[in-house]
């Protein structure tokens, strides 16, 4: 409680802070992983997560594909501001480009999910608000649906239709070119 | 450790009908809005739910999206205004005018007063510019490409409606002419930042586009395809003195000098219509046909 907020960016980095997943798995994790979820970042500031972050809402399957892309895109930050003081400009722009190329890759790797982990992992991200992991798991789903038509969306997604008769006669007034 | 690729098997396990509507909201935005509104927003209830908040629809592009896509061809304006006119001939999955027209009130209606943003393409009238114009006091920025049938007293009354607009895209609209329109919306929206001008072939006249020395407020300005003088740039550069990007490609008329140059050194991105040394950006394009004789001849 006492290190959160000193201003000491090296002590924040190592500090560690356990998160506990619904089915109670412990993780240990760095400050620095912890904080892409801005979540966690407002419980550290707030100074209570002595004792280990409980997640009831994230699964350790869940919880450790979590940690494993915060760890990966953590490195990748912290590894452009090392670089930055350290190296020319050339140079840097290719540790740049390196990284970056890395991380797409990772990125790649990463959603190559079922659907169910994939809807899993969405709400894990909006829950623990970690933006770039919700922009790339939306962009699968968003990439998924391009294109295809109502119908073809629910059975992707094995979604029912729960629109009432007075719902879709509301939308056929409103949007009758769907449905020409 | 996870099974590879899965993709064909059924989300039976999950209900993608109960994904929060934040959620949703980040995958609809990446769709775009005639996605939204002719296919995910009709999936169920909550998906519509999600397609309706006013927050997803701040900013409303109409311009990609194959719908938009024409056989452009040798007979482009014509096949244009077929398709205004709603002739059919066009493939059998296009849509007319008239449909991407409703479904743009129907987003604009879904802001809930809130657009910032519009951009769209040849479908686009002057009627539909009073519509957005009526509803979204807060719109900030509007792109038109290729809208052929938008005029002078269209696009004038909504940049008097629209005070606050910062950024203007104006490409393809050959109706839209004439320096007075232009200085009356460098009136109407002193806040104007971005300014985008072109016209196919060479047809926007210098005067028109010194009309721009009238926007003091500008940032960026891109004038494509315009016989616009040396002075009358000149006239822009002293009427603009917070601009850091200007392109001018296939403005042939604008020597390229030293003293162009040292005009224009307070300017981070400058791209001239043709330079003497050819690697420079753009110049390799119009190489061929720079020179001022080239001018005089096609006249």
């Amino acid at each position: 409680m006492a290190s959160a907020g000193s201003g000491d960016e090296k002590a924040a980095a190592a500090a560690m802070i356990t998160l506990i997943s619904s089915d109670n798995e412990k993780f240990e994790v760095t400050e620095a992983t912890a904080t892409l979820s801005q979540t966690i970042r407002h419980m550290i500031e707030d100074g209570c997560t002595d004792g280990g972050v409980p997640l009831p809402n994230v699964t350790s399957k869940i919880l450790a594909r979590v940690i494993e892309y915060c760890k990966k895109h953590a490195t990748a930050a912290a590894g452009e501001e090392g670089s930055s003081s350290s190296f020319s400009d050339a140079a840097f722009l290719e540790v740049d480009r390196a990284f970056l190329e890395e991380l797409e890759e990772f990125d790649d790797a990463f959603l190559e999910v079922d659907r169910a982990t994939l809807f899993d992992l969405i709400l894990a991200a909006n829950y623990l608000d970690i933006k770039g992991l919700l922009n790339l798991t939306c962009q699968k789903v968003a990439d998924s649906v391009k294109g295809k038509t109502p119908e073809q969306i629910r059975e992707m997604y094995n979604i029912v239709n729960d629109l009432t008769p007075e719902e879709e006669a509301e939308i056929r007034r409103e949007t009758q070119w769907a449905f020409e | 450790m996870e099974a590879p690729t899965a993709e064909d098997l059924p989300a039976s396990a999950t209900e993608w009908s109960e994904l929060p509507l934040d959620a949703l909201s980040s995958v609809f935005i990446k769709l775009g809005a005639i996605e939204i509104l002719m296919n995910a927003g009709l999936v169920c209830r909550s998906w519509l739910q999600a397609a309706k908040l006013p927050d997803l629809w701040r900013s409303v592009d109409m311009t990609h999206h194959k719908l938009l896509d024409i056989d452009y061809g040798d007979e482009f304006s014509v096949d244009l205004q077929m398709a205004e006119l709603g002739f059919s001939y066009l493939k059998p999955n296009k849509i007319n005018g008239e449909a991407l027209r409703a479904m743009a009130k129907v987003a604009i209606d879904r802001s809930g007063g809130q657009l910032e943003v519009f951009v769209g393409k040849w479908f686009v009238t002057d009627e539909l510019l009073k519509f957005i114009a009526d509803r979204s006091p807060a719109l900030k920025d509007v792109g038109l490409i290729s809208c052929f049938t938008v005029s002078n007293k269209g696009f004038t009354e909504l940049s008097y409606k629209c005070p606050r607009l910062e950024e203007l895209q104006l490409t393809f609209c050959n109706n839209v002419s004439g320096h007075e329109v232009f200085e009356a919306t460098g009136k109407a929206c002193p806040q104007l930042k971005h300014f985008r001008l072109a016209r196919r072939g060479y047809e926007l006249t210098g005067g028109e586009a010194a009309a721009c020395m009238a926007m003091h407020e500008l940032r960026s300005l891109t004038i494509h395809n315009s016989n616009i003088t040396r002075r009358e740039l000149e006239y822009i550069l002293d009427g603009s003195p917070h601009l850091e990007f200007l392109d001018l490609t296939g403005c042939f008329n604008i020597v390229v000098d030293d003293a162009l140059r040292a005009r224009c050194a307070g300017i981070k991105s400058l791209t001239l219509p043709c330079t003497e040394d050819d690697d420079y950006y753009g110049a390799g394009l119009y190489a061929s046909d720079c020179s001022y004789d080239f001018l005089g001849d096609s006249d």
